[in-house]
């Protein structure tokens, strides 16, 4: 399958990284080594997203997702994989700045 | 990812009952935690049920599933034909409950199944029953074929009887198989979760991440509907055809299965299969993982000449009464609930040519790797003979055999142990002897009096040196005399209720003077069990007391005598000093030119 080039910054205040984040760095990190997929993902961190009450936040190629739970942080890098880096992503953000945002329910 | 069974470390209470029900010992105890090791494990999901301490866990899919929703544009359920075994409510309601989760459509398990049904047919009646020219089978003439729909059945012939992968069926599983169906059928960026009965269909499912999304237990659906707050009827309702406002009947999409709903009752893919113009005769079925393991030994040693095809199934009684799920009902309701619910239906699948070849026949097709598992087994008998040693398991009698450690027996522990999959402390009886023989020792050779007495003041056990503090004995008391006070009460030799009781009761008291008629004993009371047993070490200070005393007394002495004479020295020196100064004063007086006649005058220069 075509792979697509995916960047991913994950939140590490300390809001994100102590609700999960800091489990999915690991969780990410291997994944990417097992799948051999360092040429396609860029894992970074990043500064507080001051989203920290819909936290965990993870930014994949620039959209973000809020209350990623670390069991479904490689769902979401690999439908990114798939997914060409698509025109309506950059295309719907708008002039002021601010992001597209894809929300998740806080689950249990 | 955490892989589909895994454990939960800090739960986990040190008690071997995994290592003891799992059927493949792929149990690895490391610091007294047992931990499972994914390359022996074959997901039966044995030791998730048997867990006093639910150390060990399934994987939570849930939100994954949930996730999916959102992400993907079109999610379909993949639902196993298990499903009326725990979800009451007719089909249709449940896929109503489904679409409104936000799910596009519902779809059988059992369609995949009817696939490969027909395939499998195929494949038997082209490779490996009479008339065939190639036998895959390793082993002599036969060729027997294992069904390859139970993905237990699949790891453990891959990881325990390698050779025999190739007598595998080499099609998918049914839930790949429909995987593939549907991404043909509604486009290849569809989501598919997969809802069934099985733990093991979560780790398949991980294998096939591009054809199966995600894969949730009944246990996960139910729940996932529960937090949408939609409600399923818990008794069948009869629909009455009368209704005034008919609502729109749901029903399986694409279209629904045939006899292949029968595949999650033992037998069920026999009964399939004879459905069917091209069954081979006299298929084999067989459910549970020990019975399989036997059956698969056999194999090993069998020779013979006869072509035979076995469903198996890990599951004793099939996936009605799976891994992934727990059901009141009797087995024998469940089988009758999954009849009724395939015989509603048309005997074999009504599903057009054109859905199921959709699909290019070749990729309903698979082939097995083989994965041996680490071989316990491999070591020689010295080998075992030595580590038995190491584990002071040396004599025969010490092959109790007990399987306390979860090891049938104790060349088998020793085994496991030697593969660095158990340890020495696993082994009670050995743990206790060692236990006991330490606490003997010191209790004997401590140069102090020991008692440990229970909540009625009773002697447990004490040593000789207790009772020579308080019985005259020539010598040291016998062994014999020493067992012979356990039991009698501790007031016969000590009479300290108070001290006790403080102790029994958690009041704890350091360090206390007993005093006999001729001795001072420092008694240390502490708590070995709370309010039921405490010990006591006593010391005579009686004697070495006075001895210390008399080192201190001598010391200060020494000092005092050593200062005195210094001060007497000290003293001399001053007089003899000053002494002398008036002797060279009076000399210097005599001969001063300033007594003669010119004296005066340098008196009054000054």
């Amino acid at each position: 399958m075509q792979l697509h080039k995916v960047e991913v910054e994950l939140c590490l205040g300390s809001a994100c990284y102590s609700r999960g984040n800091g489990e999915t760095i690991d969780i990410l990190e291997e994944f990417v080594h097992t799948e051999a997929l360092e040429e396609f993902v860029s894992l970074k961190g990043r500064l507080c997203t001051e989203e920290c009450a819909r936290g965990p936040c993870i930014h994949l190629n620039g959209t973000l997702y809020t209350g990623v739970l670390p069991e479904c942080a490689v769902d979401l890098l690999r439908y990114h994989l798939q997914q060409p880096e698509t025109e309506d992503e950059q295309a719907v953000t708008e002039p002021g700045g601010s992001e597209k945002t894809k929300e998740e329910n806080q689950q249990p | 990812m955490k892989p589909a069974i895994y454990t939960e470390k800090t739960e986990c209470r040190d008690c071997y009952k995994c290592v003891r029900e799992c059927p493949v010992k792929a149990i690895r105890v490391k610091n007294s935690s047992a931990m499972i090791d994914h390359d022996r494990c074959i997901f039966c999901g044995r030791c998730v049920h048997v867990c006093p301490a639910s150390a060990k866990r399934v994987r939570r899919d849930l939100p994954r599933a949930q996730q999916l929703l959102k992400l993907k544009k079109r999610v379909f359920v993949s639902l196993a034909p298990s499903f009326p075994v725990y979800f009451p409510a007719p089909p249709e309601q449940l896929i109503d409950a489904f679409q409104q989760l936000g799910c596009a459509g519902v779809s059988e398990t059992a369609l995949g199944a009817d696939t490969i049904t027909d395939l499998q047919n195929q494949h038997i009646a082209e490779t490996s029953f009479p008339g065939a020219s190639s036998a895959p089978g390793a082993f002599g003439a036969s060729s027997v074929l294992f069904s390859s729909a139970c993905p237990p059945v699949v790891e453990l012939i891959r990881k325990y009887y390698p050779d025999m992968t190739g007598n595998l069926v080499p099609l998918h599983s049914p839930m790949v198989a429909h995987g593939l169906m549907l991404r043909k059928f509604y486009g290849e960026d569809i989501g598919i979760v997969f809802v069934g009965p099985c733990i093991a269909k979560k780790h398949e499912a991980d294998q096939y991440p591009d054809i199966i999304d995600v894969a949730l237990s009944f246990e996960e659906a139910d729940q996932w509907l529960k937090t949408a707050e939609i409600k399923l009827p818990q008794k069948p309702e009869v629909v009455s055809p009368s209704a005034f406002s008919p609502a729109p009947i749901s029903t399986f999409v694409p279209v629904r299965a045939g006899a292949a709903q029968l595949f999650p009752i033992e037998g069920g893919m026999k009964t399939a299969m004879e459905r069917s113009s091209s069954a081979p005769e006299g298929v084999f079925v067989q459910s549970g993982i020990q019975a399989i393991q036997n059956s698969l030994e056999a194999y090993t040693r069998y020779t013979g000449s006869t072509h035979s095809f076995c469903e198996l199934l890990a599951c004793s009684g099939g996936c009605i009464d799976g891994c992934g799920f727990s059901s009141d009902l009797p087995l024998a309701e469940r089988h009758q609930k999954v009849f009724a619910s395939a015989g509603s239906t048309a005997q074999t699948t009504d599903a057009p040519e054109q859905i199921i070849w959709k699909v290019p026949r070749e990729h309903y097709y698979r082939s097995y790797s083989s994965a041996p598992a680490d071989d316990t087994n491999k070591y020689s008998d010295q080998e075992i003979l030595e580590a038995l040693r190491r584990l002071d398991k040396s004599h025969p009698e010490d092959l109790k055999n007990c399987g306390g450690c979860g090891y049938n027996t104790c060349r088998d522990f020793a085994a496991a142990w030697l593969a660095g999959m158990a340890e020495k402390e696993m082994c009670v009886t050995e743990m206790r002897k060692m236990a006991q023989r330490k606490a003997n020792a010191l209790i004997r050779k401590i140069p102090l009096g020991i008692a440990l007495i229970d909540n009625e003041e009773r002697i447990v056990e004490c040593n000789a040196r207790f009772l020579s503090l308080f019985c005259d004995f020539p010598d040291e008391p016998s062994e014999e005399q020493v067992t012979r006070t356990y039991g009698s009460p501790v007031s016969n030799f000590l009479d300290e209720p108070q001290l006790l009781q403080n102790v029994l009761t958690g009041r704890v008291s350091k360090e206390q003077i007993l005093r006999t008629d001729d001795r001072v004993l420092e008694a240390h009371c502490f708590s070995i069990q709370p309010g039921r047993l405490v010990g006591i070490t006593l010391h005579d200070i009686t004697t070495s007391s006075v001895k210390r005393g008399m080192v201190v007394s001598q010391a200060q002495e020494v000092i005092r005598k050593n200062l005195s004479s210094v001060q007497q020295i000290a003293g001399l020196l001053g007089e003899n000093a000053a002494e002398t100064e008036i002797l060279l004063n009076q000399l210097i007086e005599t001969f001063d030119p300033g007594n003669l006649p010119n004296g005066k005058r340098k008196g009054e220069e000054k």
